[in-house]
């Protein structure tokens, strides 16, 4: 038997307060549930003013869900605001869609649900508890949530987008190719999200400064005696009720710790309720003048927002920044101690993980439960100098003292950023959770530069959003995506004629027939059905925001904190943003694509081993009875070893898919972007796909991220698996993921610090763009899947974000013990 | 009498990138097969002979018995138990080649130095940043000496730092040959009593410490002492060790506990494991080690992480 021994992390941190400690507790120990709080106020306030201009009725409708939401401030809070009265709540968006809850509610199952088994969706619920999507449901709640979505049926985005895709006579087919998960299904539950507001201006100016220029603006409209002039004017008045929703929500907040001060006898906190009342009544609506008002300004903004859009990936984005001048004014007076700083930032990583999301059972599946709340450190100033400071040092420290799933941590990585700071990273990146994440600094903005073609001050303000995907902060469109397409599914596509070979069923028509093509119209082939299959993709989506802004699903909070939407009078997803090319499709699977069509090469063309028909007939059995087919396949060249025969085809794949993406237009006329990020698609993706040639079997996991290797193919270690990744250009792509997992003991100590520091250096020297690491002996993971009870805290890296090991299904805890783990010793 | 220096071949195991243990930096560390010492705790006994071997992994085997068909010596055999008959193996290889599970893999492999600098090379981004570079180990690199040389050479053409992970145990001529083209040596001194040195390594210790002056007269030389309980980790030894590192001046030395992460290699070899009667020092032992050693002044590391 295997020894269980194993190589422990080689920092550990813990909360540096027992007011951290408590906090901390109280959310571990609290389970998601759903609130409908939000969407029956929502609701209500739409009923009564369904005759206003959609501007007018979303800003009144915010404001009137700030305004009347329960205040809770928990016990030993500095910093106060909740999107849910409950410690984890998850709040509803009906107008969004209400099918997936209706289909909750009634207990139906998707069809395409048949592939979550073994995922975090995939639940075993002996007591059969009442649930919407994959969280508790009360009894009370649930008569409540059926009458909303009585009123919202029909009238929600997902149905009025459908009226009209339906009318479209090839629709049908392209709705077989989302069931059979050619790609993963539209998401009408989780349209908005990754994006990155302006936390600056309402740090150094406040609301209030917003609320004036907007009441300058409507002034100068006067006489509105045109539509086009109504519309504006809308704007600003929808504008004006969301900021003053906010404003309420902070009130309510002041008044609940007065009222608590007030019966409370204690009286040190009796003084932190009084001071928590004083601060949010100054912020967000004055510009903050302590860290201390910084910090609340900021949470109450991100809180709202969270309030105002259903998305995952709202990102706090450069955090170290924006934070920095009141963080150094309070040090420089002696306003703050290093330890206070320090709680603060630990308490809000508790308050960032407070905050859960709804969405369908499938969506769930590959979502895998996180927010995606991106918090990034480093980079360059305005003028191009490395940015890091003393708060970047304080923010890690919190990231190791705290280790929540949220925010994620990210560093944009040059070769400049001080030693010190570098070294922390690491540190950091050795207690295990799998944060920071590292990205190419000075690609990404070059990227945004000639892509986006943001001027190099916007482009040099660029942080990573959501996963891995590189956003403009403050004044970039939120993103849009359209989930990940199946490419290993499009290859099985090729092969078999047209014909899905899990079901059987013919799916799209191919232009050769595959047993008599050469190798060429193979590889030809896919790239054809890529793009045929990205088109429809894209045509419907642009057709559904046509219509979520038709209707009036748009976000005057958001719009407010983004450039140049005030300017412009335009909604953030109507083209009010400075940059408008966000909205993006993804790839999944592209390097098991990358593998078969090496192996095809080498062992039908090449070598003459098999024909395309024998190895149609090892695929459709699994490789049952085909063992000696499996072993040439597998030997075949693997991404991952810096070999030129395979890589190049990786290569080729994310560059066609870049392109293909960049000629569609978006529902701006903007181009469509493609993106390299995986979440866990590649778990649910390959349980809907046959064996692939590369001599992946039938329904398992495909590669993770996108320049990842298949697990347990990459031979060469990892510096062999960056020369090859670094091959695949960032550029053509919104992003790319890399992950890697190393053994502590590689890696131990000041030495082992200062060696993957040099990793690091030398894999942005090379050109890479992203890259994350588990610090974890897979030893330790095996017992944690034997003892979950012993491990509550622990904290592993999925994708392009960290989630709590416990809550991971089995086949995403499966998935990561057998990514390639480079040891030592 | 030599061939140029690309062209001369030898037999390594493997070449590890991303080696953290073996010297400064990021390194590739290549492991030439080959030993003359067999010390009772090593963990690397698929180094010890030059020739090619054979891994068996009886978990994944599914008894299809194609290695059985495909050889000539009656070597493989599934009655009663699955295994390689060692004694009677040719070391054709042809059972490896039917295997399609991979329960048959090989170990060892003779290449050019040409190939293996072409490896090294690849990375040099890698040693850039952080400052590594090669290291040749083993199995005992002075064991194929032109290979070692060989390689070295290619590395100090391209100025590509050379680390030397040795026994010490080879000619003195060879040693002085290699040295020119190594930065830094990692000498383990296993033992400093000879008899005890000869029952633990098969050899005695008198030319070790011999080349031990010879190569810190050369280069940078580091010391490592395996620690193994009862066997090398006396205050005796430890004091020896010491006065030796003083006389040839050498002030870093590395301990190395012992560790059992070579065990399974013995299980796919076919052979006994060694390890269930030997012991690391308990913790308070090494850190007593490591204090004495700092209250000397010497510069310590473990597991060769520096």
């Amino acid at each position: 038997m295997e020894e269980l021994v194993y190589v422990r992390r080689e920092i550990k941190g813990q909360p540096s307060t027992p007011r951290v400690k408590k906090r901390l507790k109280e959310l571990l120990e609290s389970e998601p549930r759903i609130d409908v709080e939000r969407c029956v106020l929502y609701t209500e306030y739409v009923r009564k003013h369904w005759n206003e201009h959609p501007y007018v009725r979303q800003g009144g409708a915010l404001k009137h869900v700030l305004s009347n939401m329960t205040p809770v401030i928990r016990e030993d809070e500095l910093i106060v605001g909740s999107i849910s009265k409950y410690v984890r709540g998850a709040q509803l968006y009906p107008e969004q869609e209400t099918k997936w809850m209706e289909e909750a509610l009634k207990g139906v199952e998707r069809e395409e649900e048949r592939y979550v088994k073994g995922t975090k969706a995939d639940l075993k619920d002996k007591e059969k508890t009442l649930r919407l999507g994959i969280y508790k449901l009360s009894v009370d709640d649930r008569e409540v949530l059926e009458r909303v979505v009585e009123f919202w049926k029909g009238k929600d985005c997902r149905s009025q987008a459908e009226k009209l895709l339906f009318q479209d006579k090839d629709y049908w087919i392209f709705d077989e190719w989302q069931k059979q998960l050619v790609f993963l299904p539209y998401m009408f539950d989780v349209p908005e999200g990754r994006v990155i507001v302006d936390y600056k201006k309402v740090i150094d100016e406040g609301l209030e400064s917003i609320i004036t220029k907007c009441n300058e603006k409507i002034r100068k409209l006067q006489p509105i005696d045109s539509e086009k002039k109504y519309e504006k004017y809308c704007f600003y008045k929808g504008v004006i009720l969301a900021l003053e929703g906010v404003l309420a929500f902070a009130e309510n907040y002041a008044r609940e710790a007065e009222g608590k001060a007030r019966k409370i006898k204690d009286l040190k906190r009796r003084k932190e309720l009084l001071e928590i009342a004083r601060i949010c009544r100054r912020v967000p609506r004055h510009r903050s003048e302590s860290f201390r008002e910084a910090v609340q300004s900021f949470w109450f903004i991100h809180c709202c927002l969270h309030i105002e859009l259903n998305g995952r990936g709202i990102s706090p984005g450069r955090f170290d920044q924006y934070m920095y001048r009141p963080f150094k004014e309070d040090l420089k007076k002696g306003r703050i101690t290093m330890d206070e700083a320090l709680e603060l930032l630990e308490l809000l990583r508790v308050k960032h993980s407070e905050i859960v999301r709804a969405h369908a059972k499938f969506t769930e599946s590959y979502l895998g439960g996180s927010t995606y709340q991106n918090l990034t450190l480093g980079g360059v100033d305005e003028k191009g100098n490395p940015a890091d400071n003393e708060l970047s040092l304080l923010v890690l420290q919190a990231g190791i003292n705290v280790q929540t799933p949220q925010p994620t941590l990210s560093v944009r990585w040059n070769k400049e950023l001080s030693k010190k700071f570098k070294r922390k990273v690491v540190e950091c990146i050795k207690a295990g959770a799998g944060y920071p994440a590292i990205f190419n600094d000075e690609l990404g903005v070059k990227r945004l530069i000639s892509f986006c073609r943001a001027s190099l001050e916007d482009a040099r303000d660029w942080a990573p959003c959501g996963c891995v995907d590189m956003q403009i902060c403050g004044k970039r469109m939120p993103m849009y995506a359209i989930p990940h397409t199946n490419f290993p599914k499009i290859l099985n596509l090729v092969l078999f004629n047209g014909v899905n070979p899990v079901t059987g069923k013919k799916l799209i028509e191919t232009s050769i027939k595959a047993e008599n093509a050469d190798f060429n119209q193979i590889w030809g082939e896919w790239k054809e059905l890529l793009g045929k299959i990205l088109e429809k993709e894209v045509r419907y989506w642009n057709v559904i925001m046509s219509v979520h802004n038709g209707i009036g699903i748009v976000h005057p909070l958001c719009s407010a904190l983004l450039s140049d939407c005030i300017e412009k009078a335009r909604g953030c997803a109507s083209g009010g943003c400075r940059y408008n090319d966000s909205a993006y499709v993804i790839a999944c699977g592209g390097i098991n694509v990358a593998n078969s069509l090496a192996a095809i090469k080498k062992c039908v063309f090449e070598e003459k081993s098999f024909t395309i028909k024998e190895l149609k007939r090892a695929l459709l059995n699994d490789f049952k009875g085909y063992e000696n087919m499996r072993k040439a396949l597998l030997e075949a060249p693997k991404y991952g070893n810096d070999n030129d025969y395979v890589d190049r085809l990786a290569v080729e794949i994310y560059s066609v898919f870049g392109d293909i993406a960049g000629k569609l237009r978006n529902w701006l006329g903007e181009p469509w972007r493609a993106s390299g990020l995986s979440v866990t698609s590649q778990v649910v993706l390959g349980k809907a796909t046959m064996a692939t040639p590369d001599g992946r079997r039938s329904f398992t996991p495909f590669a993770d991220g996108s320049v990842s290797a298949f697990p347990g193919t990459d031979l060469n270690g990892p510096t062999a698996l960056i020369r090859s990744s670094v091959k695949v250009k960032a550029e053509k792509m919104q992003s790319l993921l890399m992950n890697m997992k190393i053994n502590p003991s590689a890696i131990y100590g000041d030495a082992g610090t200062d060696k993957l520091v040099g990793l690091i250096d030398a894999f942005i020297r090379l050109g890479g763009y992203h890259i994350q690491f588990n610090i974890v002996d897979s030893k330790m993971l095996r017992d944690a899947q034997k003892h979950p009870e012993n491990y509550q805290d622990l904290m592993v890296r999925v994708a392009g974000f960290t989630a709590r090991w416990i809550e991971l299904g089995p086949s995403e805890q499966e998935e990561i013990i057998k990514r390639t783990e480079y040891m030592e010793l | 009498m030599t061939l140029v220096l690309e062209k001369r071949r030898g037999v390594i195991t493997t070449i590890k990138t991303f080696a953290t243990h073996d010297g400064p930096g990021i390194r590739t560390t290549v492991f030439l097969k080959g030993c003359p010492l067999r010390c009772v705790w090593c963990s690397s006994p698929e180094t010890w002979v030059k020739e090619t071997d054979i891994y068996f992994r009886p978990q994944k085997c599914m008894e299809c018995g194609k290695c059985v068909e495909a050889c000539a010596e009656k070597a493989m055999t599934m009655v009663k138990e699955r295994k390689i008959i060692r004694e009677k193996c040719s070391r054709c290889l042809k059972c490896v080649d039917k295997c399609v599970y991979r329960a048959l893999e090989r170990v060892g492999e003779t290449v050019s130095a040409m190939d293996v600098f072409r490896r090294i090379e690849e990375d040099e981004a890698f040693y850039l940043e952080s400052g590594g570079g090669a290291t040749l180990s083993g199995g005992e690199p002075l064991y194929q000496p032109d290979f070692a040389e060989a390689i070295a050479a290619l590395c100090k053409e391209k100025s590509i730092h050379v680390t030397l992970d040795t026994s010490g145990y080879g000619e003195t001529g060879i040693v002085k040959r290699i040295l020119r083209n190594v930065d830094l040596v990692l000498l383990d001194i296993k033992h400093m009593d000879s008899s005890v040195h000869r029952k633990l390594t098969g050899v005695s210790n008198e030319l070790i410490l011999r080349n031990g002056e010879v190569m810190a007269e050369n280069c940078e030389v580091i010391i490592s002492i395996p620690l193994i309980s009862g066997l090398t980790d006396s205050q005796e030894n430890i004091e020896k060790t010491v006065r030796y590192a003083d006389s040839i001046n050498v002030s870093h030395i590395d301990l190395i506990p012992l560790h059992k992460l070579g065990a399974h290699k013995y299980m796919l070899l076919g052979m006994k494991s060694p390890f269930e009667k030997l012991q690391p020092p308990p913790e308070a032992r090494i850190r007593e080690i490591v204090e004495f050693l700092l209250s000397l002044g010497i510069k310590v590391s473990l597991n060769r992480l520096f």
